[in-house]
């Protein structure tokens, strides 16, 4: 299978001197078109920073990041945008919604920030498996946690991106929600031939993937198939 | 003996349809001296327990008595008081005064009282946490462990009845959080220190004197932490 | 693979963050409006100015007209006024110029009533009527107190005119009718009927006779000058003069554009403080959304987009603030410039007003708000979304050494001061802009010395001067008999008056002693620099080279007689000093002396002390030879006494030389009390008189001053002051944002023990130490600008009335508004901070 995502010598160091922090200390990854990858490692490990560099939010301080054909160093900050925003659908950890917007002007934020249109059917059944229908013309400060969480699910989803990049996307909901929301990402995956990187607390979410990345100190130490393999 | 009892304390967030259950009555008791650890996953209701403990939260309803100080019912200036006397925190995100000098901020809580503090216990503690050298740097200057120590270094500073560790390396690399929480064991060993401690990490939660887990707002399972057992 | 990037998401954006930001739009949209107001303030005030220099121009020229032709046929001013160029003419046809010597320097044409023309000219009568029979005239006022008419309906008019051949007359007319106009000091024109003119002037009417003067108004005026010589080709008009009015003329329109540049410098103080305003604003709502910023960077908004949203938002702001900004401006301007321009009303304002100016006071926000949003643009279009949240962090104190550990508020508190440095600076440099601007404003008023200037002016509370010697212009007509002796001693027997002094002048030919002439003589031949002699360095005033010549080849020169007492005595002996001699009071009362005063300010060129002088035969000594400073006289002399010497008498040993002399001025003072009835008397008397007499008031004097003074500042004082508003306005909302956005370190403190009174102490030592931080920012530049840089300013403008006087008091009004801000602020501030429960405001609620 082809290597959707090449990471070589990846490094990122933070501050300076006695305060620098190496949250990144050579990280070399290949990650294959359509498959479903998780990453754990305790908190501070750098597997935020790892999917923040895989998708072009931060620059590295070494290495390269390979997305397809597509060298992100080369890329200036306009493109890199642009690219992200078509390629890559992001779940945040903090949701990371527009206060502003409401929950279907967020959903179909990066789109509009594209000037597509909305692929308004997909959209609707998108919304509905996470059961938001009723909440469309709300705004993201009147939901709870775990509605906010399913806001961004489906933001990640609408834009249909090759790529999903998710930073403990279940962590605030029950485990019902989240094993239909883990489902839901597989099987648009699937769909789609969507590849999917999920930073993950919970085993047993990670044992459903087809890769597991174990990450500690800033470098990857062990990958083991899924149980799902 | 105890030095904490909880009986049947409930706490809800937010109002309507958002609302949020965060305890749903716990009842829990804290022996004096003893490690506890307390677990459970994300938004289980563990932080909200810690803050009820250390007077940071005001229950809905139940009772929180701490070294013999009924916390419910008291008012801000007298929790002030309690809060600084009877607790000392130590957070995930350090949670240090970015313009005071670590020196200053291990003093913090003493300055807040009026307190002379105790010269040789200072020197103890800075010696014990390695901080001495760094005592006049900002925390800024320090690397994540090493703020993390000058906030245990200020938790134990005022000798408080018990110690709240909410995730305290998680934060931190593995190596730094290996050595914080050596050095906190230490520190609580060497003053008999309460410590009731949030995390995720497993093996962490082993090395405690008990393991308290908690799902969705209650306590579903007690175990005597390895550290005792084996 | 760049595909259409959606801008109108942007759009939508900024307008959803209207809706939320509610206080911060609001403040923004204010704060764009008072910035289009204050520019459409200045670009109002500027441009009226302007034009109302340039309607001043047109006064002074005489006419409304844009060009003049004089000397015209009939056919030749039919052909010119069918130009396509020409939208209206009015045509006057005169005879003759009055050239009675008395008319001084005023030209006055006789002329056939053409009420249009006459309206052209604002020549038309008040009192009385144009003429309509043969033998009326109508005339100006000035021109009436020259020549000695009564001011009656009726009375009896000798004049001397020449026509265009050079050849004189005198003829008798009625007067019909007299008006008192602005435009008429140095041009006016005296009305007659056709058959006068017929009679006076056989043939005028003639096709042939060139007497037609016609005003052309023109559609477009620019280069009149050439204008006026294209249409005379375009027509085949030859051998017509012209004047143009210099009002229309490219210098002049520069002119007028430089006299009302000051009016328009205000603006850059508006561009400085409406930056400051909306740069402080916008800047510390992009520090505060960077994290929101960040948020949208990574869900894929382009740099493109987020600069667009920014702009769009600028724009929106600018245009939101449009409308209550000019309303603001044109009241400003209504209420500020109808004063500034004196004479018009209330008027000026609406008269001036045009389009132009708004225009550019909306161009001019525009661009201060793309200012103000230029800076966070580019920071924010650089960095990627980790390292804007990075910069969301806060910048840390540098650090310091040595120090027992013990924290109290007070180091808390100092410590909290370094933060947000960048901010506080900001604050500090708008506050400090308002003070130096007011505190300039403030010393140049109280500068301004009203003594010196009434002093200067009219150092007596009124000045009756005789009818023809009212206007500089005008020649004093020493046969008038508008003063005389019954005059001063009903002045003097008015209970309100303390003390009249007369002052009586005749010209006479004297005859210098040739060492006299030689000396005079030799003086002005003595070089004043390489190249030029004393004489050549007088050569641009005609009539006093003459009188030289004619000392050097005749010996002959006019000298003043001037009988002088009680206040014009101390006048002259106070401001002009001796070059000869010196005064002794007794031997001058004496009638044998008298005192001598040059022919120019050096008092060489007079008789020195112990010289003779024989005034119609009658011999005196020079008791001294002063550099006078002939100020104090009202009117002009004739030309030949442009050159004179002048010898100063008292008064009654000039009656006893000239019996029948009346007065040429009278000084009187009065118990200031009493000007009430003083000022009943005086219309009264101004009325039962059939004789023009023009009266001064030493108030005019000191109300003129004080708007002048008032104005002078007006404009700064207003910049200053909205300025001022401003920076006040930034300083509270640092000290606001600054504790607000801490709310969940308070909450850390208090975690901590800190108890809610600690916390509302370290608030408030905070606030009085930002208080006093920005006073101590704002004093010491404030004094040293005030005590070395406002010398420099003030001396700069070279105003003899000026004095530089020390003050700081808008300082002393600024320093304590700051403290108590710095007290009342942070007390509002507690409430919001401890709202909420300890681990709500920590943000570790779930």
């Amino acid at each position: 299978m082809e290597a959707i995502l090449k990471a070589a010598g990846l490094k990122k160091y933070y501050g300076k001197g006695e305060a620098m922090v190496k949250a990144l200390d050579g990280v070399d990854l290949e990650i294959e078109r359509g498959k479903f990858t998780a990453i754990i490692g305790t908190s501070g490990s750098g597997k935020s920073t790892l999917l923040h560099m895989l998708g072009g939010l931060d620059v590295p301080t070494a290495g390269s990041i390979r997305v397809g054909n597509t060298e992100l160093s080369r890329l200036n900050s306009e493109q890199a945008t642009i690219f992200r925003r078509k390629q890559i659908g992001f779940i945040f950890q903090n949701y990371n919604l527009v206060p502003v917007l409401s929950v279907w002007e967020n959903i179909i934020f990066p789109i509009a920030l594209d000037g597509r249109r909305p692929d308004q059917k997909f959209i609707l059944e998108v919304v509905k498996l996470l059961g938001l229908e009723k909440k469309l013309d709300s705004l993201p400060n009147n939901l709870s946690g775990g509605q906010q969480q399913r806001v961004a699910i489906a933001r990640a989803l609408a834009s249909k991106p090759s790529i999903i990049l998710a930073d403990e996307p279940t962590g605030n909901l029950d485990s019902k929600t989240s094993d239909d929301v883990i489902g839901l990402l597989k099987m648009t995956g699937q769909e789609f031939s969507q590849t999917i990187v999920m930073i993950t607390h919970n085993p047993e979410i990670a044992r459903m993937a087809d890769r597991v990345i174990r990450i500690e100190d800033g470098k990857i130490v062990s990958e083991e198939g899924g149980q799902a393999r | 003996m105890d030095i904490v009892t909880i009986r049947n304390l409930k706490k809800s967030f937010g109002k309507g349809e958002s609302r949020v259950q965060a305890l749903r009555g716990i009842d829990l008791t804290i022996e004096k001296g003893k490690f506890t650890a307390v677990i459970g996953v994300s938004g289980s209701g563990k932080t909200t327990l810690l803050n009820m403990i250390g007077g940071l939260d005001i229950p809905d309803e139940g009772e929180v008595v701490v070294d013999g100080v009924k916390l419910s019912g008291m008012k801000e200036k007298e929790l002030a008081v309690f809060r600084r006397s009877k607790v000392g925190f130590v957070y995930q995100n350090f949670n240090l005064v970015p313009t005071l000098t670590v020196r200053e901020n291990i003093l913090f809580p003493l300055s807040l009282a009026g307190s002379s503090p105790d010269p040789v216990f200072f020197e103890e503690i800075t010696e014990l946490l390695g901080l001495k050298k760094r005592l006049d740097a900002y925390p800024h200057e320090l690397s994540g462990g090493g703020q993390q120590r000058a906030a245990i270094a200020r938790a134990l500073m005022a000798k408080p009845s018990i110690l709240l560790a909410d995730e305290p390396t998680g934060n931190l690399d593995s190596k730094n959080g290996q050595n914080v929480l050596g050095l906190l064991k230490l520190s609580v060993e060497t003053y008999h220190q309460t410590l009731v401690m949030i995390t995720h990490n497993l093996e962490i939660a082993q090395m405690a004197d008990r393991v308290v887990r908690i799902e969705d707002g209650c306590i579903c399972g007690q175990e005597v932490g390895h550290a005792c057992e084996f | 693979m760049l595909a259409n990037s959606n801008l109108k998401i942007c759009r939508i954006l900024v307008r959803q963050n209207f809706r939320f930001h509610r206080i911060r739009s609001l403040l923004l949209i204010l704060s764009a409006a008072l910035v289009t107001g204050l520019y459409s303030f200045v670009f109002l005030m500027g441009n009226s100015m302007e034009d109302a220099l340039l309607l001043s121009y047109e006064y002074s020229y005489g006419s409304v007209s844009h060009i003049l032709y004089t000397g015209m046929t009939e056919g030749q001013a039919d052909t010119v006024a069918k130009n396509g160029e020409v939208k209206s003419t009015v045509r006057l046809s005169t005879i003759g110029q009055l050239s009675d010597p008395m008319m001084g320097q005023r030209l006055v044409k006789l002329a056939v009533t053409d009420r249009e023309y006459a309206e052209s000219v604002l020549s038309v009568p008040e009192t009385g009527r144009l003429p309509r029979e043969k033998g009326e005239i109508a005339l100006d006022e000035f021109t009436m107190d020259s020549l000695g008419v009564s001011h009656e309906l009726g009375a009896s008019v000798s004049l001397l005119w020449t026509d265009p051949q050079g050849n004189s007359y005198t003829s008798d007319f009625t007067l019909c009718g007299w008006w008192n106009s602005s435009t008429n000091f140095t041009e006016a024109c005296a009305w007659i009927t056709e058959e006068a003119a017929e009679e006076l002037s056989p043939g005028y009417q003639e096709e042939t006779a060139h007497n037609v003067t016609l005003g052309v108004m023109l559609h477009q005026p620019k280069d009149t000058e050439a204008q006026a010589q294209e249409i005379l080709d375009a027509q085949g008009v030859s051998g017509v003069s012209f004047t143009v009015n210099t009002a229309y003329q490219i210098a002049m329109r520069e002119r007028a554009a430089d006299q009302a540049l000051p009016y328009y410098l205000p603006a850059a103080a508006v561009l400085i403080c409406g930056y400051l305003m909306m740069y402080s604003i916008v800047h510390v709502a992009a520090q505060q959304d960077l994290l929101h910023f960040a948020g949208l960077k990574s869900l894929g908004m382009t740099p493109r987009q987020i600069c667009h949203m920014l702009w769009a938002e600028g724009c929106a702001v600018s245009v939101l603030g449009l409308l209550p900004g000019w309303l603001l401006g044109f009241l400003l301007d209504l209420g500020i410039t109808s004063r500034l321009i004196g004479g018009m009303g209330a008027y000026s304002a609406l008269a001036f007003l045009t389009w132009k100016p708004f225009v550019l006071a909306g161009i001019c926000t525009a661009a201060t708000a793309f200012l103000a949003y230029l800076r966070p643009v580019l920071r924010l279009c650089r960095l990627t979304p980790a390292q804007t949240i990075e910069n969301a962090m806060e910048k840390m104190p540098q650090p310091r050494k040595g120090s027992d550990g013990r924290t109290t508020l007070w180091t808390l508190a100092v410590r909290a001061l370094r933060q947000e440095r960048g901010r506080t600076f900001l604050s500090a440099v708008t506050l400090l802009l308002a003070a130096l601007l007011l505190l300039a404003q403030w010393i140049q008023y109280i500068s301004y010395r009203e003594d010196l200037y009434l002093a200067g002016l009219s150092p007596w509370d009124y000045t009756l001067a005789d009818g023809s010697a009212y206007l500089s212009m005008q020649r004093y007509n020493e046969n008038n008999q508008g003063i005389t002796g019954e005059t001063v001693q009903e002045l003097r027997n008015r209970p309100e008056v303390v003390k009249v002094s007369g002052l009586k002048s005749k010209e006479v030919t004297l005859t210098a002693s040739d060492e006299l002439r030689r000396r005079i003589v030799d003086y002005y031949n003595q070089p004043y620099d390489d190249t030029h002699t004393l004489r050549e360095t007088q050569e641009g005033y005609t009539d006093w080279c003459q009188g030289l010549d004619r000392l050097e080849e005749t010996g002959e020169y006019t000298a003043l007689i001037l009988g002088i007492e009680g206040d014009y005595l101390g006048y002259v002996l106070e401001n002009s000093p001796f070059t000869s001699g010196s005064f002794d009071a007794e031997a001058f009362a004496s009638g044998r002396y008298v005192l001598a005063g040059g022919a120019s300010h050096e008092g060489i060129s007079s008789p020195a002390q112990g010289e003779k002088a024989v005034i119609c035969g009658q011999s005196f000594e020079v008791m001294g030879s002063v550099m006078h400073d002939d100020n104090y006289l009202s009117g002009a002399d004739s030309r030949e006494a442009a050159f004179h010497i002048a010898y100063l008498l008292p008064a009654e040993v000039f009656d006893q030389l000239f019996p029948d002399q009346a007065y040429r001025q009278l000084a009187v003072q009065i118990h200031p009390e009493r000007r009430a009835s003083f000022e009943a008397y005086l219309d009264q008397y101004e009325q039962q008189l059939n004789r023009g007499v023009g009266i001064t008031r030493k108030s005019e004097y000191r109300e003129s001053f004080q708007t002048a003074r008032l104005n002078s500042i007006l404009p700064q004082l207003i910049v200053g002051l909205v300025l001022l508003g401003i920076a006040v306005l930034n300083f509270i909302n640092l000290l606001i944002a600054k504790a607000v956005s801490r709310r969940q370190k308070f909450a850390v403190y208090e975690s901590l023990g800190m108890t809610r009174a600690q916390l509302r102490r370290l608030l408030l030592t905070e606030g009085v130490l930002h208080g006093a931080l920005m006073a101590a920012a704002v004093s010491l530049p404030a004094v040293c600008f005030a005590r070395f840089a406002m010398p420099l300013i003030l001396e700069r403008k070279e105003s003899w009335c000026l004095v530089y006087t020390f003050s700081l008091m808008p300082l002393w009004i600024l320093l304590p508004v700051l403290l108590l801000l710095g007290i009342g602020v942070p007390l509002p501030c507690y409430c919001f901070l401890t709202r909420g429960s300890l681990t709500e405001r920590m943000g570790t609620a779930q």
